[in-house]
């Protein structure tokens, strides 16, 4: 209303200034937009263009379980300035008589980067969409304008609650353009269980209450505390949980609340000093048999220590030490009135973060590395290791015990590829964080900044003050050229408001939360399952590879946006499936292109049928279940698997996506085969030193009968070779087909050597000027052994250089190992494509 | 006599017709903000646990324009640092040239139940680090819109300060004094500054003969800077006034260190400035006066010449007066130019874990 009264105000005045006959009202022109749909773990650009995406009849799919959120996105692409625009969207309906009404809708802000986080990323620069406003703020303040040919998103937040009864939903989107309105139909499905409000990963997110001033112009104890609860609606728990400036009888009263919470996982103490000793033990002598201070206290012992690595390590043996004496100093009558064991106390985590030469500290408890440093098998187990062989005190009072954890974190760092929270990362990658946090066991996720409104550097001068961070007219101004770095959440105080608004990487993070949760509770369901079957020879971890596989390498997310999604899915109608009558679950094997197949292996409640089709799967007796193979023949066209398993009256469906359209390239079961692939030659002399060749002994062969041998001859290496040369076998392009049509490219590879092989794979495309360009897509370790290298969405993005536009001109595929003065022998085998 | 004639004939301008419309801009002074949007808000710096500021349209606390800025203040009461919010001079506000401002103003509603202060402070561009200048205070009375004054006294200031060269305004608020106090609620419109024709008094005199530093009046703490890149760490400087710590005059600087910031036994913290006198090279010797209230003996340093490094100069015995004397070949030692004699430090090695405040007077040089 206040619009409209502007509006006659403004029409009023122009009547007294310029005369009745320019007064009539001129409607709004009609705008030609394209409307179209994107899921919520992609960030669309503002000036890019998405024409691959647009559909005829948009609909805003969302799939949830109850107790949680999920969000879609409604795109407007107009072909002239739209002068006003509004979404509003209906409850949503089951046709049941039940509703959803909780249905938040935002309008994305876009901020403008103009240089990349990592300096060596091709990622277009431009209008990223970050900070999610009100859609009503967004009218209110008069933003919802969009410009001819721009992207404009509006993301649509659907929340179930824990009683939502599970079924499809309906309603109905209402886009205004100028005055035209436009219906676009939303369907949520809603799955049939509970996500548990109770947060299983744990996590330690900062928020510097003196640098909340610079965006949100308030930085008192009771904002600070009502961030804090905010946060824990996206899951995410704050480092220090109580405002710093609470004395310790009230910092134990906030501790208490948060220590009862469900929510919260974790709260620091406090580093080094005596504060934190302080702290804990008043959390120990407030703790009772029926709430426990201590469980989820930790000490944030030092923060990257690079110049005193000897030091961090004295200070953390000294403050294992002060935890063994502290737990002796009690009495049993005493720890049994307080409801802990001495172990509790011995056992309070003292973590250590560090960007680089974390691992050249030897027994931490806790170690907390970047995600990078998880990327290959090697480090992962040398951490693994790290985390069975903390300090043990120093009269060795903790031997026997199992106090290692490991967290890891982002920052600044790790550029791209890695996963992080800046903004010119995808959201798939920070949701796919999460997945990758259950599937390496780490324990919990740190990052250093929620709401750090301060140009990082000025931080410390307390003589000019701080310089505050306009996060939104300044995306990398908060630490070093780290776009959006620090701060997760816009400050409302710009559109004059008392509150903070999320971001659409804080959206995908607490996604990535709630997906946690889905596997964690797919893996308790699973063990009751296995359990009750007696089933000993299969295990959760290798059930789950191929969904994990189907998101992300290492640390590196896969580029498919949906991928998450789709393994989501599959995830949800398992822990439907293990709920219901059948008590079924279910895994996809290792597609076989020689037979152009996949086995899609079912276990469920003994006495079960499978129908596929008007096929009836035999089923065999396995322990106290029954379980079904069946071999999927995949074509070039998306492959699903739709299935119904019965057991006496009960039929549940089965329906799931399996792999997009399959092409088979090689299996090398004939010598013929050999010849698709060519190794490269050496700078110096003899140029051939790469030898292909048919191989028939078994124990290298992965399908069928034959592999191909490559072997790699070690030479003396000239200088010219030593500065950049590196040994490379490779496929042509009529082997590959058109480039910008491929989804994947798929191959086993045996490293029969001890050592890991550092393997990468650049594609090579010949420009018009004749001079060859690449660009990597590959960079991983080959360990010891069978690996399955997939190589996901390889034209997804844009290659263009000097204008010129290289996918479509690439020549080959190239597959490289580092120079070493050793021959390097592997072998291939079930090499495929898969198309979009 | 010179200011009379001056004023006689601001006056005379003023009746011509063709002045008046400028006279008034002078005494209505010229806008600096009148904290009207968010944006203008953001690129302020709040300093010392400020608080919170927020605009608002409220009429009872808009003066003028749209907007004033509610700010709700604490600061932190364990310290001595006051919470300031200081509006950054040269982008947004362009004047820097403060050298013929005589007056700021700025209209305050102090929204609590009692008489309330403010203060106003120049930082100023100094020859190494920034100068503030010292705190200007205005009593508020409670419950009322008031438009409080701060008169420059340019012909001081000048002498210590560049205030030709000014980086920030700030506005500065009493901190809490005790655990959990509640806000002090002040409204904030109109900052504005008042020029003058008049020109600043070159040969104004604010030292005696001789004297580096009276510590006689607060003001003086404006020529005063802290050796550390921090403006409160690792010690800090106040203004007394108690007698029993006063060697002449009407006061003395007060340094204290801060317990536990560094892991060291002792810590030379310190304060610099830049002698009114340049040419020492005719004196015998400079001394000063300390008086150590702390539980031990304390040696006292200078930085040398350079400042690559620290010299000791004397020590400060626990719970009395000592007069520390350096002589003028210590400085000669010691690389000081004596005919620009640029910078002179009090430098105390504080003990690191036991609370220290040491006095210090009367700085002068001898002959």
């Amino acid at each position: 209303m206040k619009r409209l009264n502007s509006l006659i105000c403004a029409a009023v005045m122009a009547c007294f200034t310029v005369g009745a006959a320019a007064c009539a009202k001129t409607p709004m022109k009609e705008v030609d937009a394209e409307i179209w749909t994107m899921p919520s773990t992609v960030k669309v650009l503002r000036d890019e263009s998405y024409e691959d995406y647009y559909t005829e009849n948009p609909v805003l799919d969302v799939k949830l379980a109850k107790n949680e959120s999920e969000g879609v996105q409604l795109m407007i692409t107009p072909e002239e300035d739209v002068a006003y625009y509004n979404v509003s969207v209906s409850d949503l309906s089951d046709n049941a008589g039940h509703t959803i009404s909780d249905v938040e809708v935002y309008a994305e802000f876009y901020v403008k980067l103009t240089k990349h986080t990592n300096p060596n990323s091709v990622r277009p620069l431009g209008y990223y969409p970050d900070a999610l406003i009100p859609m009503e703020v967004s009218k209110k303040s008069g933003e919802n304008k969009i410009g001819a040919g721009q992207n404009q998103a509006v993301y649509i937040n659907v929340t179930t609650s824990k009683n939502t009864p599970a079924g499809k939903y309906y309603g109905t989107a209402t886009l205004t353009l100028n005055e035209k309105e436009h219906s676009i139909p939303i369907v949520a499905t809603v799955w049939d269980f509970v996500v548990p409000t109770e947060n299983h990963a744990r996590s330690t997110f900062n928020l510097m209450q003196e640098y909340m001033i610079g965006g949100q112009l308030d930085n008192t104890v009771e904002t600070y505390q009502k961030t804090v609860d905010y946060l824990l609606n996206y899951r995410i728990t704050t480092t220090e949980m109580a405002s710093w400036e609470y004395n310790l009888d009230d910092w134990i009263k906030v501790i208490k609340e948060y220590a009862a919470d469900p929510r919260v996982t974790s709260y620091n103490v406090h580093g080094d000093g005596t504060v934190g000793m302080t702290r804990l033990k008043a959390c120990i002598e407030n703790s009772t048999p029926e709430l426990n201070l201590v469980d989820k206290a930790y000490f944030y012992l030092l923060d990257e220590p690079f110049t005193m690595m000897e030091e961090a390590k004295r200070r953390h043996d000294n403050k294992i030490d002060e935890l063994i004496a502290l737990a002796n100093s009690y009495s049993e009558e005493e720890l049994a009135g307080y409801g802990l064991t001495r172990e509790d106390i011995m056992g309070v985590e003292v973590l250590i973060t560090m960007t680089a030469s974390i691992d050249t500290i030897d027994g931490l408890r806790t170690y907390a590395p970047l995600v990078s440093d998880f990327n290959t098998q090697s480090m992962r187990d040398m951490y693994e290791d790290f985390r069975q062989n903390p300090y043990l005190g120093k009269n060795n009072e903790l031997a026997g015990t199992d106090y290692g954890t490991t967290w890891w974190y982002v920052c600044v760092h790790p550029y791209e590829p890695y996963v992080n929270f800046n903004i010119d990362m995808d959201l798939n990658a920070s949701r796919a964080l999460l997945w990758m946090q259950y599937d390496y066991d780490i324990e919990g996720l740190l990052y250093w900044g929620t709401a750090m409104y301060v140009e990082t550097t000025s931080s410390i001068d307390t003589i000019n003050g701080a310089v505050t961070g306009d996060v939104y007219n300044k995306a990398n101004g908060v630490y070093t050229g780290a776009n959006g770095d620090g701060y997760l959440l816009y400050p409302g105080a710009k559109y004059g408001l008392d509150e903070f608004f999320p971001s659409i990487r804080l959206m995908s993070i607490k996604d990535g939360f709630e997906d946690y949760e889905y596997l964690y509770m797919l893996e308790n369901l699973y063990n009751q399952a296995i359990s009750e079957y007696g089933i000993t020879d299969l295990d959760f971890d290798t059930m789950m590879r191929s969904f994990y596989d189907s998101i992300y390498t290492g640390t590196v997310a896969n580029e498919d946006f949906e991928a998450v999604l789709q393994a989501r899915e599959k995830v949800a109608q398992m822990i439907e499936l293990l709920s219901s009558d059948v008590k079924a679950f279910y895994s996809i094997g290792e597609v076989n292109s020689l037979t152009n197949s996949v086995d899609i292996t079912v276990i469920a409640k003994q006495g079960s049928s499978l129908k596929v089709g008007d096929t009836v799967v035999k089923g065999e007796n396995y322990k106290n279940a029954t379980k079904f193979v069946y071999s999927l023949s995949l074509g070039e066209s998306d492959n699903y698997f739709d299935a119904v398993i019965v057991n006496g009256g009960s039929e549940v469906e089965i329906s799931f996506f399996v792999l997009n359209g399959m092409q088979r390239i090689a299996n090398f079961e004939t010598a013929e085969e050999s010849a698709l692939v060519k190794g490269s030659q050496r700078l110096g002399t003899p140029k051939d030193h790469i030898t292909v060749s048919h191989n028939t002994d078994s124990q290298y062969v992965k399908n069928g009968t034959g592999s191909l041998k490559v072997e790699i001859k070690a030479c003396e290496w000239t200088m010219a070779e030593q500065a950049k040369y590196q040994p490379y076998f490779y496929f042509e392009k009529e082997t590959l087909g058109d480039i910008t049509k491929l989804k994947s490219f798929e191959l086993d590879i045996y490293n029969p050597g001890s050592e890991p092989l550092a393997f990468m794979a650049e594609l090579s495309a010949r420009s018009e000027s004749g001079a060859m360009r690449n660009k990597r897509i590959l960079e991983i370790e080959l360990s010891p052994g069978w690996n399955k290298v997939k190589i996901d969405n390889i034209s997804n993005d844009t290659w263009i250089l000097n204008g010129e536009e290289l996918y479509s001109k690439v020549e080959t595929m190239n597959f490289y190992f580092d120079l070493l003065d050793t021959d390097i022998i592997v072998y291939l085998d079930n090499i495929f494509m898969t198309r979009k | 006599m010179k200011k009379i004639i001056i004023v006689m004939l601001s006056l005379l301008m003023c009746l011509s017709v063709s002045s008046i419309v400028g006279c008034k801009e002078k005494e209505a002074g010229t806008l600096v903000s009148g904290f009207e949007t968010y944006d203008e808000l953001i690129n302020m710096r709040y300093l010392n646990d400020f608080g919170s500021a927020k605009l608002t349209t409220d009429k009872k606390y808009v003066t003028e324009g749209e907007h004033a800025v509610h700010l709700q203040i604490n600061g932190d009461y364990k310290t001595n640092r006051n919470p300031a919010m200081g509006l950054v001079l040269g982008t947004r506000y362009e004047k820097t040239d403060y050298s013929d401002v005589e007056k700021i103003s700025v209209d305050v509603y102090n929204d609590n139940d009692f008489t309330a202060n403010i203060y106003f402070q120049y930082l100023t561009k100094g020859k190494n680090s920034p100068l503030l200048s010292s705190e200007n205070k205005v009593e508020l009375p409670a419950k009322k819109m008031t438009t409080a004054v701060f008169e420059i006294d340019r012909d001081f200031l000048s002498k210590l300060l560049r205030i030709d060269q000014v980086l920030q305004l700030r506005l500065v608020f009493d901190r809490a004094t005790s655990y959990r106090q509640p806000y002090r609620s002040f409204y904030l419109d109109n900052l504005r500054y008042h020029v003058t024709d008049e020109p600043i008094d070159e040969n104004y005199v604010i030292r005696r003969a001789d004297e580096i530093e009276s510590a006689d009046k607060p003001e003086y703490m404006s020529a005063w800077s802290n050796i550390n890149q921090y403006q409160y760490t690792p010690s800090n400087l106040e203004f007394n006034t108690d007698a029993n710590f006063i060697k002449g005059g009407a006061g003395s600087f007060k340094m204290t260190n801060l317990t536990g910031y560094f892991t060291t036994p002792t810590y030379g913290a310190g304060w610099k400035t830049e002698p009114y006198i340049k040419d020492i090279s005719g004196y015998k010797s400079l001394s000063y006066w300390v008086y150590n209230q702390g539980e031990e003996d304390v040696s006292m340093l200078m930085a040398n010449g350079d400042e690559t490094a620290q010299v000791y100069v004397g020590l400060a015995k626990a719970n009395q007066w000592s007069e520390i004397v350096i002589p003028i070949a210590t400085f000669e030692e010691n690389k000081f130019d004596l005919k620009d004699f640029s910078s002179f430090h009090v430098v105390v090695a504080f003990p690191s874990n036991t609370p220290c405040s040491i006095y210090f007077d009367e700085i002068m040089m001898n002959k």
